[in-house]
């Protein structure tokens, strides 16, 4: 399996700051710890790649992400206090953390599955979250969803529906839509750590 | 090709949308309040950008008219998000089912169910669906079980600018200006394009804030004066004429220069509203006989087309021109305003 491995502090790089700096806090305090608190391991993620919208050609590899915390503190002076609060999440916070630690994470996968692209506007009520071109009628863009547990099952119910077949899923939704011109979806699951980046459009 | 104006107007609403998760995701009540005003603010980015095409597709049009109920459904604002989601409605009809169903596949379930608690809500709060507009009647356990109801209701509709608005009229008529002012300053900054409440707020001014930060907001409010909307500019003269009456005699040219030209720039906007025409024609009249050294009569009130304003005055207010037209327009813009 191919290994990629991804800092942190590079996503500043990679994507504008306005981006980074609301998404950082949140990747932070949803991932668990574990074994980079105790032994200063990266945080690994096994990625399936789609790179194509064909249902073959998909690669395993697995993603070392890892951070360092004074240089990210040294980007936004209110990190450390903002990854604390998001961690105390009571209830009504935790969908938000999952949701922007997910935005933030797919920032990451948009760097390294699609280098050189840059994330311009995000959306609410629409499909996909994540822009890369606005151009009405012709949109580009990432759909992002995180789940807390469930692994590769629960991603995979995400992209194609379930069993029952009472929806399309998501990757049924963009390819039903036809002001969208490329889509990808970027999912990720906290436990087992897991993520899937597939485009889904051409 | 897309205008640059539009992409940089849909990115800046993206932006706001991201900020205010992460407030909404930090947790705590300012900033889960922020985050509302954030997605409000990022609705409206949504719009201003749109006007940015020069002719939208409907798809277009469609989309963002999703996207703008979307962040106000997110807001909690069940009465914003109702008007969006009749442009929504609007918008779809251009397009076939086969194209607006996977646009509203997200917020078809979101609104319904915004609007179902909103209406259940309000349901358990027969006072606020029935007394708002007249809250400054309500007395003793009336009062005191609409307050109860409208905290009730503003947990879990913050926001929501009306009740911040209704919020408002009650903490007046509980003779507690300071918190009225909080309440008009969430309403503001929730709808900032809703001219009413901003012309209350600089009513509320100088019964809330102390003479410094009068000045301040008074200075502010000047600054901007050329672009203020007519009900901004009467308000503002309107103050400006009282600090002139109850300030120090050096200043008081400057304050009643600084209210005629408030006036004039009132005045001189395109469809000001018949009512909010005649006090600023009645506030001219007055600066005028002030800055002439003449005594500003009642007389100048009927001149300005206001005399069923004088008759139907508590004799009170009659008694003094100025106090006389405060009251119409304190009363007008309040009314106006619920």
């Amino acid at each position: 399996m191919r290994v990629i491995d991804y800092s942190l502090e590079h996503l500043d790089v990679d994507q504008d700051f306005d981006w980074v700096v609301d998404t950082i806090p949140a990747v932070l305090a949803w991932l668990p710890e574990g074994a980079r608190k105790r032994r200063g391991l990266p945080t690994v993620f096994t990625l399936h790649h789609h790179p194509a919208a064909s249902a073959t050609g998909a690669e395993r590899l697995q993603l070392r992400l890892d951070w360092d915390l004074a240089k990210l503190a040294a980007m936004d002076r209110a990190l450390l206090q903002r990854t604390a609060r998001m961690r105390a999440r009571r209830t009504a916070q935790r969908e938000h953390v999952t949701e922007l630690a997910a935005y933030g994470l797919a920032l990451v996968a948009i760097s390294l599955c699609l280098p050189g692209r840059r994330v311009v506007s995000m959306r609410k009520g629409l499909p996909p979250d994540l822009l890369l071109d606005v151009t009405p009628g012709a949109l580009r863009g990432v759909e992002v969803a995180g789940r807390s547990r469930g692994g590769l099952g629960a991603l995979n119910v995400l992209r194609a529906g379930d069993a029952s077949g009472e929806g399309p899923g998501k990757q049924g939704v963009l390819r039903e839509r036809s002001d969208i011109l490329e889509a990808h979806l970027s999912l990720w699951c906290a436990s087992p750590r897991v993520s899937v980046m597939a485009m889904v459009k051409p | 090709m897309t205008s640059e104006r539009y992409q940089l107007g849909v990115g800046e609403a993206g932006k706001l949308k991201l900020r205010a998760t992460a407030l909404l995701a930090e947790g705590g009540e300012e900033r889960a309040f922020d985050a509302l005003v954030l997605l409000h603010d990022a609705a409206r980015a949504e719009a201003r950008a749109l006007q940015a095409l020069e002719h939208p597709s409907a798809h277009a049009r469609l989309a963002s008219a999703v996207e703008q109920c979307a962040c106000l459904v997110e807001g909690r604002d069940p009465t914003l998000a109702a008007r969006a989601w009749g442009q929504v409605l609007d918008e779809a009809r251009a397009l076939s089912d086969d194209v607006t169903e996977p646009m509203l596949a997200r917020l078809r379930p979101r609104y319904p169910r915004l609007v179902a608690a909103f209406v259940s809500a309000l349901r358990k709060s027969p006072r606020v669906a029935r007394a708002s507009a007249s809250v400054e009647l309500l007395q003793g356990r009336d009062r005191q079980r609409y307050l109860r109801e409208l905290e009730a209701l503003r947990g879990r509709f913050p926001g929501a600018p009306g009740l911040w608005w209704s919020t408002c009229r009650l903490e007046q008529a509980r003779g507690r200006p300071r918190a009225a002012w909080d309440a008009i300053q969430r309403a503001c900054r929730l709808d900032p394009d809703n001219v009413h409440y901003s012309a209350v707020r600089l009513l509320l001014v100088a019964r809330a804030l102390t003479a410094r930060e009068v000045d301040t907001w008074l200075s502010e409010t000047y600054a901007g004066i050329q672009r203020a909307p007519p009900e901004v500019c009467l308000v503002y003269a309107l103050n400006e004429l009282e600090r002139a009456r109850r300030g120090p005699p050096a200043s008081r040219s400057t304050r009643l220069g600084r209210a005629q030209e408030a006036v004039i720039q009132g005045r001189s906007r395109p469809g000001v509203e018949p009512a909010v025409a005649q006090s600023l024609r009645a506030a001219q009249l007055l600066i005028s006989a002030r800055l002439e050294g003449h005594e500003a009569t009642l007389d100048l009130l009927y001149r300005a087309g206001l005399g069923e304003v004088v008759v139907t005055s508590p004799a009170r207010h009659r008694a003094d021109a100025f106090q006389c037209l405060s009251e119409h327009v304190t009363q007008a813009l309040t009314r106006h305003a619920a």
